[in-house]
């Protein structure tokens, strides 16, 4: 039998959890496009001044308004411990964000592999490991989707559309 | 977890091995046949070519491609497959056709004019140089045309010559076609020009035309024929040597010559601005593509763009042609990067809109 | 030829045997190209033209037109359905017909969106054929500075949009704005924030950035929860009859908010007049208003019918629109455009003002085409909506695989570039961050996509008619209506602030 009690408590230590989370999140999210905007603001005061008119424009209320916003979610962060929850993400703790990053990284893979590999081996790749070795389904089932997907594409875009899909580095060098 | 990693990457490198495999042994450097001189029509009957367009799909370089199609495949036997490239105003597609392999099976069709220029400045990001492709003809060079708008006022070059106020000018991208032809006709005549460029096409310039902001705009003739029957804008000026057959009453830059305070600079300019006109858009292959093959190719080329059939089709599909053969492309191209220092500069400076 | 006799001729062209059967190719054609992620109008046209040289004018126009009419509808399915825009107008169709779909209401959404879609079309036909002999003093009065004022009101609308959260939307929509930058400057051959690389010259493409940061970050958020309960698109499997009656509701819904429809469809029909906005920003315009003059404001982006009715239906309209200013002048106001003209050159028929005198029975077929086009659009998009939701009830962890990989080769298509499947990657990590922290995605896609008209606009409007163009009566008029706008809306976000503050007391 549940206990009422601890299922909310653990509901709103669950909540409160994803709320701190967040709140640490944003505090990199922002800074971090707070230093990517920076870097834009200085290279702009480089360009011609025609060119440099309008970015500079918008990036001065942009800076301020990332600013305002920094010192406000610092505020509401005030009670949160960021520090020990960015090191629990560095330490590999924090589930979502392993989930993300390895998605990312997968796709990064794929765009790797289509680059040296060609198309099709990249998104057939990318397929199978997903189904396969992520998620464990069933191998029968992750091969017959990642060829007739393959196929699909192909027929649809080489076929019909006559787009010609990236052969690959390998084979520019090779043939 | 680790488990699953070192799955991942031995599926990853199965599925790449084949292909690694496959790649090898279905390679064949072109190189090893030397021995016997490859005879070039069967090499390529039944091949493929890969036909490089430096534009997105649908625009003019796309229609005469499609029009050469069936005729070259009945004079080479080769099948033309086109792929477009678009990117950085069709240096993409250049670099793309330079850098291709030199087995014949990949051409481009290239605004030569453009490329010149491009490379009289020292472009960044240019992997090409004009002078080192292969050339197999000329396609069409395209008359340059000042068109004014009839609101404008203006109705014949001599006015413009002797306008007392500014008259303004509209051109598309600094160191453009437009804005260059501008900026040259200028100098070559001594106009009283104001030359607004940054538009971001020929139709947002020709807006602003019909609204009465701008005066005219120099462009190629072939973008301005419907506007130009439908009695709104009309030409004042064309590029050539002579008028051309559609343009009976528009006067040749050459003819204007006579007009100018300094006939032997204006000459000068004006002969070089000629030169790079010429250039127009042509056909290439990748630098170092052996000789057989490219004089195949060339023989095509000619045969197609004398052939009565394709004539036709031209016709009607409203397209001109100017055919240049492949070896008098080289010469044509030379002309053009062998402008006169002081020249040359005047052009460099114009391009970069010091002018 | 008489108006009347025009229309007769066009109508009965529209449906000889002739001509139909190469409507009804190109209307499914259309279609289906829109459902496919990356995949345009643009592209959609430049297909066709190849087989233009071989049929007859009036075959001709009903294929070309066919085909481009269908697009926005098919793009507005996969919107709706997985979440992924088919093209860059469906970015509106984003916001509320994904969390429909989340609810279990997809076929309402559907439903709904298909017949908006038509019905937006039918008033962008219209406005078209009754536009055409007007259009020249009409469009002739928006040159630069009058298209800077309305981008910035479009852009003011975001201010609608985020209206819950000012802070992050703006600084959404100044990081769009900025993202609009990126690339060489034709007026200077300024290279701006390329980073030295090649593929930036031309600046951020449209189709993956918004593919990145609305579909790619779907992905993502799909991908997270596959585990959990909740993982799957559908929170509750509709079975097919299900489906079919909510389908019929949306139609439904779409006839009973035809006022709305109405007034959406102008504001498609007048944006797609003026050249150079394209037709994303009418989309949210469009939902904007649907949004400020809706009495459930708050409901907006939650899964509001009305917002998927606004946005899909001044989609369609912006079409008519576009077309309109682009028979008229004979100058194409977008790419896709371009292509139509070529298209309609190599049929030799003749654009200019003159085609509503000499060529009436013409315009009449290209009426009738539109509608009939996307008529059959609807009803083909009818039967595929039932089984294209089945598809969304699949497992995440097999729907996501499959739909990345179709979403990359869109992303790749669009310019033979593998750069972009990077671009769509990026914007896809970035999309989702924005998603989970409260960013107005939309707000940044509409500053991305009016930075560059704003931009330009404002340097041809200084130079052409120097510092007091504002002073323009068009100019004048339409930034009073844009302060005027902001003001209030400026004031009713102060306003319910200070009401929730006393509440809390």
């Amino acid at each position: 039998m549940h206990d009422k009690q601890s299922v909310t408590k653990s509901g709103d230590r669950v909540e409160e959890q994803s709320v701190a989370n967040k709140k640490s999140l944003e505090l990199c999210f922002i800074i971090v496009v707070g230093l990517i905007v920076a870097a834009a603001f200085f290279s702009a005061l480089g360009y011609d001044l025609v060119s440099a008119r309008t970015p500079l424009v918008i990036m001065v209320p942009l800076l301020i308004l990332i600013g305002g916003h920094f010192m406000r979610v610092k505020k509401a962060s005030r009670n949160t411990d960021v520090v020990s929850i960015l090191w629990a993400v560095v330490k590999g703790e924090n589930q979502n964000f392993n989930i993300v990053a390895g998605f990312s990284g997968w796709m990064v893979l794929l765009l790797a592999l289509i680059i040296v590999a060609g198309h099709y081996v990249g998104i057939a790749a990318l397929m199978f490991i997903l189904l396969r070795v992520v998620s464990r389904e069933k191998i029968l089932l992750s091969l017959a989707i990642t060829t007739g997907v393959t196929l699909m594409i192909f027929i649809l875009f080489e076929l019909g559309f006559d787009i010609e899909l990236h052969r690959g580095a390998i084979f520019k060098i090779w043939l | 977890m680790k488990k699953s990693r070192v799955f991942a990457l031995s599926v990853s490198a199965l599925i790449l091995s084949p292909i690694m495999f496959g790649g090898l042994t279905a390679c064949q450097p072109s190189e090893q046949n030397e021995n016997a001189v490859v005879d070039a029509a069967s090499f390529y009957k039944g091949k493929k070519i890969k036909w490089i367009i430096p534009y997105s799909p649908g625009g003019g370089y796309d229609e005469y491609a499609r029009l050469l199609s069936p005729y070259l495949r009945k004079y080479s036997g080769a099948r033309f497959d086109i792929l477009n490239l678009p990117g950085a105003g069709g240096m993409r597609g250049a670099n793309e056709l330079f850098t291709s392999p030199s087995d014949g099976l990949t051409i481009g069709m290239i605004n030569g004019s453009a490329l010149v220029t491009n490379e009289l400045v020292g472009i960044k990001g240019a992997q090409y140089k004009i002078g080192e492709f292969e050339f197999l003809c000329r396609v069409v060079s395209d008359i340059h045309v000042l068109i004014v708008s009839t609101r404008s006022g203006y109705d014949s070059f001599e006015q413009i010559l002797n306008a007392e106020e500014e008259v303004i000018i509209g051109a598309t991208g600094l160191g453009g076609s437009t804005y260059l032809d501008a900026v040259i006709s200028k100098e070559a005549f001594g106009l009283n020009l104001k030359i607004i460029h940054g538009f971001d096409s020929s139709s947002v310039i020709r807006q602003a035309m019909l609204r009465g902001n701008i005066v005219g705009s120099w462009g190629s003739w072939g973008s301005a024929i419907d506007a130009v029957d439908d009695g709104r804008h009309i030409v004042v000026l064309q590029s050539g040597t002579e008028r051309n057959a559609d343009l009976p009453d528009a006067p040749t830059v050459f003819e204007m010559i006579e007009k100018s305070s300094n006939q032997e600079r204006t000459l000068a300019i004006v002969t070089a601005w000629e030169s790079l006109n010429a250039v127009g858009r042509v056909v290439a292959t990748a630098p170092g593509t052996p000789a057989e093959k490219v004089e195949f190719l060339r023989a095509a080329f000619e045969k197609t763009m004398h052939d009565p059939e394709f004539l036709k089709d031209l016709k009607q599909a409203g397209r001109t042609i100017s055919y240049a053969s492949g070896d008098e492309m080289s010469n044509i191209v030379a002309r053009a990067t062998a402008m006169p220092d002081d020249i040359e500069q005047l052009f460099v400076r114009a391009i970069k809109g010091e002018l | 030829m008489g108006i009347i006799d025009g229309l007769v001729s066009g109508f009965f062209q529209a449906v000889s045997l002739e001509v139909f059967p190469f409507l009804l190719v190109g209307a499914v054609f259309g279609l289906v190209i829109g459902v496919i992620p990356g995949l345009s109008g643009h592209f959609a046209m430049a297909m066709v033209i190849p087989f233009l040289y071989a049929m007859e004018p009036g075959a001709g126009i009903a294929f070309l037109l066919g085909a481009h009419s269908t697009v926005a509808q098919g793009g507005g399915l996969t919107a709706i359905l997985f979440s992924t825009p088919g093209t860059g107008q469906n970015a509106a169709t984003l916001l509320d017909g994904p969390p429909m779909r989340d609810q279990g209401l997809a076929g309402l959404a559907t439903g709904a969106a298909l017949a908006s879609c038509f019905l937006g079309a039918v008033f962008g036909a219209v406005a078209l054929a009754l536009l055409i002999p007007v259009l020249q003093q009409v469009v002739l009065f928006f040159g630069p500075p009058e298209i800077f004022v309305l981008a910035i009101l479009a852009l003011t609308f975001v201010a609608v949009l985020g209206k819950e959260d000012l802070t992050r939307s703006m600084i959404a929509a100044l990081a769009g704005l900025l993202l609009a930058m990126v690339g060489l400057d034709n007026v200077t051959n300024q290279e701006r924030f390329t980073l030295g690389l090649f593929e930036l010259r031309d600046g951020l493409s449209l189709v993956p950035v918004i593919l990145g940061l609305f579909a790619v970050a779907e992905m993502f958020d799909l991908w997270v929860r596959r585990d959990s309960r909740a993982g799957g698109m559908q929170a509750n499997r509709l079975s097919a009859k299900e489906t079919q009656k909510q389908i019929f509701q949306g139609i439904t819904e779409a006839f009973k908010h035809w006022w709305l429809v109405l007034r959406c469809s102008a504001i498609g029909a007048a944006m797609g007049l003026i050249p150079g906005l394209g037709s994303a920003p009418a989309a949210f315009v469009a939902y904007g208003h649907a949004k400020q003059s809706s009495k459930n404001k708050d409901t907006f982006g939650k899964g509001n019918i009305e917002g998927v009715i606004g946005s899909e239906a001044a989609n369609d309209a912006v079409e008519g629109g576009a077309l309109a200013s682009t028979l008229a002048f004979g100058i194409p106001g977008s790419s896709s455009m371009g292509i139509l003209l070529a298209g309609l050159f190599i049929l030799g028929v003749e654009t200019g003002p003159n085609i509503i005198t000499y060529n009436v029975d013409i315009v009449f077929l290209m009426l009738f085409t539109i509608i009939i086009g996307n008529l059959i659009g609807t009803i083909v998009g009818l039967f595929l909506v039932n089984p294209l939701s089945r598809a969304t009830s699949l497992r995440a962890s097999i729907l996501v695989p499959i739909l990345l990989v179709v979403v990359f080769t869109g992303a790749y298509a669009v310019n033979r570039s593998g750069f972009d499947i990077g671009v769509a990657i990026v914007f896809g990590i970035l999309g989702y961050l924005m998603k989970e922290l409260g960013y107005s995605r939309a707000a940044m896609l509409i500053g991305f996509v009016l930075g560059f008209a704003v931009e330009k606009n404002l340097y041809l409007a200084l130079q052409l008619s120097g510092p007091y163009f504002l002073l323009d009566p068009i100019p004048l008029t339409l930034a009073i209506v844009t302060v005027v706008f902001l003001g209030y809306n400026v004031w009713t976000i102060i306003r319910d602030k200070r009401r929730k503050k006393s509440y809390a007391r």
